[in-house]
């Protein structure tokens, strides 16, 4: 099994390689039953309960599998998978998608919410929004004019600010035909065109629907721009420490020194290609200055 | 303790920091809060990562920006007092050892 954001999974079954160029690996490995310790500290939603500390973190699926992540600072990452009757290319696929994202703060890599796409092969566009604003919608719609797919979801930025690719399947609702698999009800497929390696971000766009809005793109001043960075990053109750902490901000920092659109628009007033097409018209106007930020 | 022109102030260590064009972000861990700084409150900032005489923050302030010292002088104390407050600097009485 391969896996994604440059981060390889060694030991799974076969899955496609995304092409990335690894920075890191998980050994993954089967266990017949379910031995979780007590963590320091747990989250718990409808059908899943999750517990961690700084070194590991568990997840359990109420009628499912479990995973035990192990991520000591030597780099010797392991997850044993308890599958409890599902199939191994399910809890794999869950796995990748659902559980390595978590992990990614502990291979220097920060977690942002959102979708990602490359419409030049060079630079990544981030799509950022709260829940049904239309990042997947944005993405299959720049995928349907011939984009590359770079993230869905969940998007791994190092400290330079550059996007690694996600895993080569992905879950989008808008994707109405092709699906492989199944992944917590989401339709999961091969996306047709990946990276194989990382891309420097060249903006951001952050999704803005509200009803009687006119359709437009406005750039972000700096300060709102890593404000709205921030508030994207994934599971940041994760991994605490100041080492960490300072990383992400250094990452969140890089992808808000560059150009961050804020985009308006009315969902029931304005088609998926009308928004990007003022979120193309946008990008192409900017030009990319050399930002100035720092973190201490 | 509260600020005077007199104290001392310094950034603690239970914190990070990120300019950006003039302007700065600080999350204190402590809180796990971020806090927005405009381009003046950024300059007081950037000065705080070692003991720093409020006498001499007030000078950099005066000597960059176009206020009077007295505006200044309230305006630097209860800012560094907010952040004081919010457990991000940590005052000191007199001049730095």
């Amino acid at each position: 099994m391969s896996g994604g954001y440059g981060i390889d999974v060694i030991g799974g079954p076969s899955w496609p390689s995304s092409g990335n160029i690894a920075i890191g690996s998980i050994q993954w490995t089967e266990a017949p039953s379910r031995n979780l310790p007590s963590l320091s500290d747990a989250r718990d939603g409808d059908d899943w309960r999750l517990e961690y500390d700084e070194d590991r973190f568990w997840v359990s699926l109420e009628g499912g599998a479990s995973y035990m992540v192990e991520l000591p600072d030597d780099g010797a990452a392991t997850v044993t998978a308890v599958l409890e009757g599902w199939p191994l290319e399910k809890a794999s696929l869950f796995f990748i998608l659902g559980l390595l994202p978590l992990a990614l703060p502990r291979f220097g890599l920060t977690p942002l919410h959102g979708a990602a796409y490359s419409t030049d092969g060079v630079t990544a566009c981030l799509v950022m929004g709260d829940s049904g604003t239309g990042k997947s919608t944005t993405l299959a719609t720049q995928i349907s004019r011939g984009a590359t797919f770079l993230a869905d979801d969940a998007c791994a930025i190092d400290q330079r600010g550059s996007l690694w690719p996600a895993p080569p399947y992905w879950a989008s609702r808008d994707e109405p035909s092709g699906a492989d698999h199944d992944y917590i009800g989401k339709a999961v497929h091969r996306a047709e065109r990946t990276a194989d390696g990382p891309l420097d971000v060249g903006c951001t766009i952050v999704l803005r629907p509200e009803p009687g809005s006119a359709l437009g793109v406005e750039r972000l001043p700096a300060q709102e721009s890593l404000l709205a960075a921030i508030a994207n990053q994934r599971s940041p109750w994760l991994f605490t420490s100041r080492d960490e902490q300072a990383r992400r901000l250094t990452a969140t920092t890089a992808v808000a020194g560059r150009p961050v659109g804020l985009a308006r628009y009315d969902q029931d007033r304005h088609e998926p290609g009308e928004l990007v097409d003022a979120i193309d018209a946008w990008s192409g106007s900017l030009s990319h200055p050399t930002p100035t930020s720092s973190v201490q | 303790m509260a600020v005077t022109m007199d104290s001392t102030v310094v950034a603690v260590s239970d914190q990070v920091s990120a300019t950006m064009q003039g302007e700065a972000i600080v999350l204190g861990l402590e809180k796990g809060m971020y806090y927005g700084l405009d381009e003046v409150a950024a300059l007081v900032w950037s000065l705080l990562g070692e003991p720093r005489p409020v006498a001499e923050i007030k000078g950099r302030i005066v000597a960059e920006f176009d206020v009077d010292e007295s505006t200044c002088e309230r305006d630097l104390v209860a800012f560094l007092d907010d952040m004081d407050a919010e457990g991000l600097i940590e005052v000191r009485d007199g001049q730095p050892d």
